[in-house]
């Protein structure tokens, strides 16, 4: 855990916007929202890989699907079998 | 549902994007704020469904990333008006039926009345379209607190009038007030407690005034029970003065009734043999004409029901729905057995009873027999009641 952190825990200060970390939301493994992202690197549909600000976030399963995709959050439904942050 | 509205409004399309690149569409288009609804990976392609006027704003993206692009579907209203272009009769009537909606919801089509006990509907709306409230009116010619007024002003005892107009609707709410009897009988001038029937008094109990019968006395109609005045005497029994107040008391008197009922056990029955059901569409009419629905028969009942149409709760359309069902029957002779003339001889003394006076009473003697004369049913005989004098 970096200073950065500690310093808006301490003062309850929305994380996301200060360390530019993403939001990910999971409705069971049917359903996830990426808040935040910055770009998507690869995408079919037994794999998605979303670059953030600091690291990548590459969700695996079947059927993969995404829904409502705009500029700062996107819906990705589908059977969702594990959720990887990489470097 | 609102937003599926709102993305069929504006109408959308399903395009098909194959290449190599196609990631890189997509973060490209992300930037450029071009938003999807959805993307479907398959394969070496990908379908996604955008707004349709999005797409021109692709062009430079496509080139950039060296993909190809196919509208495979168009949905939505842009390309449904595109579609019926030539339909211009289709447009006339959509247009039309919503500028009819338009003026139909500037009418009255129903006044309902809420609240009333002792005033009949008909009667207050009888006393609106005097006033010029009836169905059909212009709704802004109504003054609302105009009517309220002229509704206080004629009926002195509806305490308060709301009127309600609510899409096509006007509600009038009422309150009455149910004392205001009392309190003029209070006023009344009349001070003595009179007999109304002939009898024998059972029981008096004074409350105010002087009693001027006692107990096992046999009175008439008319006769003064308690006097609206008492006498003030003085220490060797004469009368100084008399003073008048209002007679009270509790007096209860036995009263004879007669009862007589007579029902013949023949008689004549209906059989219904069919029915047939018609109907009929009426356009800013409410009247109901007998002979609307053709020729009638004699011989058969009519069953008429009137339904006003409306598109929601408040919004009532001047379309009456008349449903006329036709019984048809034949008269047939009849006749009834013991147990049933009993049985209808007892309805019909037991409906007496209840119709001998407002206040309960209570039966002493009943000789009322039941007999059975000359094709007759008979029941006949006396009745002694106690019932409280008021």
């Amino acid at each position: 855990m970096g200073l950065g952190f500690k310093i808006t825990d301490k003062l309850e200060l929305p994380k996301d916007l200060l360390l530019g970390a993403m939001n990910i939301y999971l409705t069971g493994s049917y359903e996830a929202y990426i808040e935040n992202y910055k770009s998507i690197i690869e995408y079919n549909d037994k794999k998605i890989s979303v670059r953030g600000k600091k690291n990548i976030v590459i969700i695996n399963g079947k059927n993969l699907k995404i829904d409502n995709f705009t500029k700062t959050d996107m819906v990705i439904k589908g059977i969702i079998s594990e959720v990887i942050f990489d470097k | 549902m609102i937003n599926k509205l709102i993305v069929w409004f504006y109408g959308y399309i399903h395009i098909e994007v194959s290449g190599c690149n196609i990631s890189r569409f997509l973060n490209i288009c992300s930037a450029r704020g071009i938003e999807f609804y959805s993307v479907e990976n398959m394969k070496d392609k990908a379908i996604i469904k955008m707004q349709a006027r999005d797409f021109f704003a692709l062009h430079d993206v496509v080139r950039k990333c060296r993909i190809k692009v196919k509208i495979n579907k168009k949905t939505g209203f842009p390309f449904f008006v595109h579609k019926n272009r030539k339909r211009k009769m289709m447009f006339l009537g959509i247009l039309t039926s919503f500028i009819m909606m338009f003026v139909l919801s500037l009418f009255v089509w129903q006044i309902s009345v809420e609240g009333n006990y002792t005033y009949s509907d008909e009667e207050i709306l009888d006393f609106l379209e005097e006033n010029g409230v009836s169905h059909g009116i212009y709704k802004n010619n109504i003054n609302g607190e105009e009517l309220e007024r002229a509704i206080r002003n004629e009926y002195f005892d509806i305490t308060w009038v709301s009127v309600e107009l609510t899409g096509t609707r006007l509600i009038i709410h009422i309150k009455e007030n149910f004392n205001i009897e009392n309190i003029n009988d209070n006023k009344n001038d009349f001070k003595d407690i009179l007999a109304k029937e002939d009898g024998i008094i059972d029981s008096i109990v004074t409350r105010s005034g002087t009693p001027m019968v006692k107990a096992g006395d046999l009175v008439k109609a008319g006769d003064v029970l308690i006097k609206g005045n008492y006498d003030i005497v003085d220490d060797s029994g004469t009368v100084i003065d008399t003073k008048d107040v209002v007679a009270d008391g509790t007096i209860y008197e036995l009263v004879v009734y007669e009862y007589y009922d007579k029902i013949s056990i023949g008689y004549k029955n209906k059989k219904y043999l069919d029915e047939d059901t018609s109907y009929k569409f009426v356009i800013f009419d409410k009247m109901i004409d007998i002979d609307f629905f053709g020729n009638k028969n004699n011989t058969s009942d009519y069953v008429y029901n009137v339904k006003q149409l409306k598109l929601t709760d408040n919004f009532y359309l001047p379309v009456y729905m008349y449903t006329c069902t036709e019984k048809e029957y034949e008269i047939y002779d009849d006749e009834y057995d013991k147990s049933e003339c009993i049985s209808i001889l007892n309805e019909n003394f037991n409906y007496f009873l209840e119709n001998l006076d407002e206040k309960s009473i209570q039966i002493i003697e009943n000789n009322v027999k039941i007999e059975n004369t000359d094709g007759y049913f008979v029941a006949k005989g006396d009745i002694v009641v106690l019932k409280e004098v008021d």
